[in-house]
């Protein structure tokens, strides 16, 4: 399975990573060669075995939703560069729509 | 200071307990000594990213001021945790520039039974970027190097848990193993560490990989030291929907118990593995001699599908890592790197914040989660994942603990960087573990040019018990010290004898 550096700068837009063509060119040639390798899985037949996710628990935990404490605004303060506003006591980003 | 930094750097936890309730030394020298040990060592290692020497002396004095002898397991011991895990109010980056400046305001579930415990957070160990990496190379903040030979990786992605317990800064320290990640920095600083029964440990608070592979466990330079850790840390945490209810029994009483009768497994097929290294091999079958000699029974078995290992977990890794690493945008934690709008903000943050090979497997998840793709990848892998838990259930019927090697060769020289794929093979050994979610465990069983080597035990789900008794023989007639020793950190000459 072949990747190229179109399809690897795309793949990085979706995924919201700003990447260089040296880098594109690069990440191309690894996943290229990763994806070829994956291959091997090919070779055994998993025709009809149910594909194993998360966890040993054979079923899903749930607990009560019991409310708590939140964070305090001055525990915020510390979490981000920039991002939390504590006069609003907000995250504060660029506009979504102009 | 009533103790030396090399004094403490030789105590075991047993000791260091006995001496804080001899009164031969205070919680507060233990501190000071530790901190020493780091402030000499660190020019020469970068095991340590950031430091707390207040936090740690208020919880120091605090134990002091205890009864003695005090009942909790590390009251007033030093102790490193890794830096992806969350200890309130000091900095955790999980080894990134994207999280350079975060502080968390809560502590990870591993770092509260920590602390419950009374241990003293001396520091925040460096780490392959997300735990994304076997050497410790993929570190934002520069390699760790190994105490033993600093011209060589110390493996990873618990880089500087290890090495900071190799060099005897402390004697024990939390890390995370995904793929191999407590188990070969462990196998190449010449410790023991132990990644536990998936569940075992809440990873509440976990900067998270891959979370279905994921676990907290410690690396300790004694056997019985790892148990000592490990019973304090396990235990049901409902903040994490997948720890496990099933009901935890301590180990450290059950360490000294042997291994007589036990059925101990091996592949014979190893030994003439391509790229496996001689003195892997030898130290392997010295340690199945030391369990055939305490009364174990060696019994030949096909390690399964370990062909296939990689590649199911490669895949099924990157997408996990894909998904759980959308959450950094510079937004709600982390740094934020301006744009023209928030689209550009969001991958200008992203672009520069991360390392080439977390965004190598951010998209190489994305791409194989993405549709057309995700029959033939994440699919596929994850059906792989069901027959290996099949196989090894199987194998496991019949072997009560599983020996193989840690890695196919000893630690690697720095800067000798293969290509990706060439460094995920040499987790071939170690993944295993992570995909069936059973319990592993590297200890120190040989030597080979000044640098330890290590063995790996593998057992049934929620018997750790029956490692630390297999790891527990062959510490006793292979003494391999973890403790890199003094006056010539890095020459190994009793090691060398051991050999």
């Amino acid at each position: 399975m072949q990747i190229g550096p179109e399809e690897t700068l795309r793949l990085a837009e979706m995924l919201r990573i700003r990447l260089s063509p040296d880098e594109a060119e690069r990440f191309a040639r690894d996943m290229s060669s990763v994806l070829d390798y994956v291959e091997v899985l090919n070779r055994l037949d998993t025709q009809g075995v149910d594909p194993l996710g998360v966890g040993l628990n054979k079923e899903a935990l749930l607990r009560e939703d019991v409310p708590g404490d939140s964070l305090a605004p001055s525990d915020l303060e510390s979490l981000s560069g920039g991002a939390y506003d504590p006069a609003r006591n907000a995250f504060v980003v660029q506009p979504v729509f102009e | 200071m009533s103790i030396t930094p090399e004094q403490f750097a030789s105590l075991d936890l047993a000791a260091t307990q006995a001496g804080l309730a001899a009164g031969d030394f205070t919680s507060e020298d233990l501190l000071t000594a530790s901190l020493a040990r780091i402030q000499v060592s660190e020019p020469r290692v970068n095991a340590i990213l950031t430091r707390d020497p207040e936090g740690a002396l208020a919880v120091a004095r605090q134990a002091d001021r205890q009864a003695k002898p005090d009942p909790r397991p590390l009251a007033g011991i030093p102790v490193v945790v890794k830096d992806n895990l969350m200890t309130r109010g000091v900095r955790t980056t999980c080894g990134s520039k994207i999280l350079e400046n975060f502080i968390p305001p809560y502590d990870a579930g591993a770092v509260e039974k920590l602390r419950a415990a009374g241990a003293v957070i001396v520091g925040k160990a460096n780490m392959d970027e997300f735990a994304m990496g076997s050497t410790g190379e993929n570190s934002a903040y520069g390699p760790t190097r190994n105490p033993w030979n600093p011209d060589r990786v110390t493996g990873g992605s618990s880089s500087g848990s290890a090495a900071v317990v190799a060099y005897g800064g402390v004697a024990a320290a939390l890390g995370s193993d995904t793929g191999g990640s407590i188990r070969q920095p462990a196998s190449f600083c010449g410790l023991v560490g132990l990644k536990p029964t998936y569940g075992r440990v809440s990873r509440w608070g976990l900067g998270a990989l891959a979370s279905s592979l994921d676990q907290i466990g410690p690396l300790t330079r004694t056997v019985r030291d790892n148990a000592l850790v490990y019973d304090v840390i396990a235990g049901h945490d409902p903040r994490d929907s997948t720890s496990s209810p099933e009901p935890f029994q301590p180990c450290l009483a059950k360490v000294p118990d042997g291994v007589r009768g036990l059925r101990v497994g091996f592949d014979p097929s190893i030994f003439n593995r391509d790229g496996l290294d001689p003195v892997t091999g030898q130290t392997l079958r010295q340690a199945l001699d030391v369990a055939a000699q305490a009364g174990a029974e060696l019994v030949e078995r096909e390690l399964p599908l370990i062909d296939y290992c990689v590649a199911a977990y490669y895949v099924i890794c990157a997408c996990e890592a894909s998904a759980n690493l959308t959450r950094y945008d510079g937004v709600r934690y982390g740094v934020r790197a301006a744009g023209d709008n928030l689209w550009d903000s969001f991958a200008h943050t992203r672009g520069s914040g991360f390392g080439d090979e977390v965004k190598r497997r951010i998209m190489m998840g994305s791409f194989a989660l993405s549709s057309g793709y995700y029959d033939a990848y994440y699919l596929k892998a994850s059906q792989v994942r069901h027959l290996l838990v099949d196989a090894f259930s199987g194998l496991l019927r019949e072997v009560d603990v599983f020996l193989l090697p840690v890695t196919p060769a000893p630690a690697r020289l720095l800067g000798t960087a293969a290509t990706p794929l060439e460094n995920y093979l040499g987790d071939i050994f170690t993944l295993s573990a992570n995909l069936t979610g059973l319990p592993a465990l590297a200890f120190p069983a040989g030597a080979t040019a000044g640098l330890p080597v290590g063995v790996q035990a593998m057992a049934g789900y929620f018997r750790e018990d029956l490692l630390y008794r297999l790891a527990a023989v062959v510490e006793q007639a292979l003494p391999v010290t973890g403790l890199v020793p003094e006056g010539c950190p890095w020459q190994r000459p009793a090691l060398e004898a051991s050999a």
